[in-house]
């Protein structure tokens, strides 16, 4: 711009200046600023829609992630635990089992999938949370098949998320 | 106007920029997200790889065949093996052994899964409930149960009760395995290759139903030690009591009848070596046999064995404490175990190359092995699971015995247990 009004300037050009610095008319600056508005508003919903999709989808795939990992790790220990040593109590809803000698015990707190063990020459339970967001986990034996349910679930944006996965296992020691 | 083309520009930029901010953050997220998947994949697959692996391992043991292995010192085998996407390499160790160790690491694109099963030769003669080499047809009763315990941990019933009633047939006709009168089987059934199964009656099999049974029945071996005694002849108590200790027995006939009662104290081994045509062992008439807690009764027998009424009271409550062997050849039945409803028969019966018969009330607890089995007229059947454990009788599996897992596990466990 000042390079403009400079070269108007050098030119001699009054009249040239003046349209230069010549300003919008309101009815332009409306008009502008309506169609501003409008594109604006249009590029925010697009974004406003781009980011709802881009929480759930990521709230998805967290709860995937979660579920998987889950299950692969009760799954990798009930497969070797042998089917005397399994109860299944609180309804389906708690899992206990023997790899061994040490006592293993898979259930929620809270919505959260917690495995407890004893330790060699302890007493008390220790306790480690392997998963959140569990809406529900069940457990059934039959022959010496295992199968475990469970559903993940969350809330975003007032959407509920809902990811069940279910696996059966075949007990592999007798 | 011409002047304002810029903003245009800036404006165009600035929407371009957000889009690839926004577009350069998802593909961001989704890289991580794709590898951890695609990492389950493989790790699902190694994990089955090395289960091929351990299966493999299991069939050579079994048939000898070590073609395509590699020797690892003297008493070890290896091989590796391209399946699918990876591979596995499975390592047997004490291939020759009691218990060998197979190792098995299957491989996806650098994600490995370890397996490690401890193997063992079943030296159990006693593998099901109900085992013959024909057609087995049964139970007249209705609503027979055959499931399973385990005597070793107690007397059946509570928990205490098992889903391994197995009834295996090496038959291989069409309703090689027939089931009527609403039988329930708490375990699996397996005819010969292409046998059948048929349940009539609502009866049902809450297991796998296969026709992969392949199994041989060895002989009957009578101890050197028992076959070389000499007889002490007619055992024959005709009412009144009477008391084997523990020791050695043979005789040419072992008979109980009219009310007698014989306890035995200890483990009594006894061999009735009669013509195959004559009664070895009867207890009729009321007799019983008394085996007192802490005892164990072993007995050979060359001819027909007849239990009925008051029959054998197993007071150990153990299977294995009642063992009846017969080396009779012959299509003929030559064992009848019947009841009064009052003593059930907690034992095992093996008597490979001919018939038994069970009948009249009574209640099963053990295993029945035998080239035809008629499960008449009687009640439930408990296979006692203890009965696998090797050793747990006197005769054992040998040439027709398979290796199978006594111990499975995965390796490097993602939790801790100490």
């Amino acid at each position: 711009m000042k390079i403009l009004l400079r070269n108007k300037l050098k030119n001699g050009s009054c009249a040239g200046i003046k349209q230069a610095l010549k300003g919008f008319t309101l009815f332009e600056v409306l008009v502008c600023c309506t169609i501003l508005s409008a594109i604006l508003a249009s590029i925010f919903g697009v974004f406003s829609v781009g980011n709802e999709c881009w929480n759930i989808n990521t709230s998805v795939l967290d709860l995937r992630q979660q579920a998987r990992m889950s299950m692969d790790g009760m799954s990798r220990e009930i497969r070797q635990s042998p089917p005397s040593s399994i109860s299944i109590t609180d309804g389906g809803a708690r899992i206990n089992f023997s790899i061994g000698a040490y006592p293993v015990r898979y259930y929620l707190v809270n919505e959260q999938l917690v495995r407890e063990y004893i330790p060699s020459g302890e007493t008390e339970w220790v306790r480690r949370v392997l998963g959140t967001d569990m809406a529900s986990l069940n457990f059934s034996l039959s022959n010496s098949v295992v199968e475990i349910r469970i559903e993940l679930g969350n809330t975003v944006g007032g959407k509920n998320i809902s990811i069940p996965l279910t696996t059966r296992l075949r007990l592999r020691n007798e | 106007m011409n002047k304002e083309k810029g903003f245009a520009l800036i404006f165009v930029l600035m929407v371009m920029s957000t889009m690839a901010i926004l577009g350069t953050a998802l593909f961001s997220r989704s890289i991580p997200e794709r590898y951890l998947s695609e990492r389950f994949v493989d790790s699902t697959q190694a994990f089955w790889l090395a289960e091929a692996g351990i299966q493999e391992a299991g069939f050579v043991l079994n048939s000898g065949d070590w073609t395509g292995w590699a020797n690892q010192g003297a008493t070890d085998k290896v091989k590796t093996a391209s399946l699918g996407a990876g591979n596995y390499t499975v390592t047997v160790t004490d291939f020759s052994g009691a218990n060998p160790i197979a190792v098995s690491a299957g491989t996806v694109k650098g994600v490995s899964r370890n397996i490690e099963a401890t193997m063992r030769k079943s030296g159990s003669l006693f593998n099901a409930a109900l085992s013959s080499q024909t057609q087995f047809q049964g139970a007249l009763f209705n609503d027979v149960v055959f499931d399973s315990y385990d005597s070793s941990l107690g007397l059946y019933g509570g928990s205490n009760v098992g889903s391994k009633g197995n009834i295996i047939t090496t038959a291989a006709s069409a309703g090689a395995i027939t089931l009527i009168k609403n039988n329930l089987v708490k375990g699996d059934v397996s005819t010969g290759p292409g046998g059948t199964v048929v349940l009539n009656d609502t009866s049902a099999v809450t297991g796998n139903i296969t026709d992969d049974n392949n199994t041989t029945m060895n002989p009957v071996v009578i101890p050197a030690d028992l076959s070389s005694l000499p007889s002490g002849g007619d055992y024959f108590l005709n009412g009144g009591a009477g008391t084997l200790v523990s020791g050695d027995y043979k005789f040419s006939s072992f008979k109980v009848r009219n009310g007698g009662k014989v306890t035995i104290d200890g483990t009594v081994r006894m061999y009735c070596a009669s013509l195959p045509t004559s009664v070895s062992f009867e207890i009729a008439l009321n007799g019983q046999v008394v085996i007192n807690p802490g005892g164990k009764l072993i007995v050979y027998a060359d001819g027909l064995f007849l239990v009925s009424k008051k029959g054998i009271a197993n007071n150990t409550h153990r299977p294995k404490n009642l063992q009846i062997y017969s080396t009779l050849n012959a299509d003929a039945t030559w064992t009848m175990i019947g009841g009064d409803g009052s003593t059930p028969f907690e034992g095992v019966i093996y008597a490979p190359n001919t018939y038994v018969e069970t009948n009249n009330w009574l209640e099963v607890y053990g295993s029945i092995v035998a080239k035809r089995i008629f499960y008449d007229s009687v009640y439930s059947m408990h296979y006692d699971e203890d009965l696998k454990v090797e050793g747990s009788t006197e005769q054992t599996g040998t040439a027709g015995s398979q290796y199978s897992v006594k111990q499975w596990k995965e390796q490097n466990n993602p939790y801790p247990l100490n």
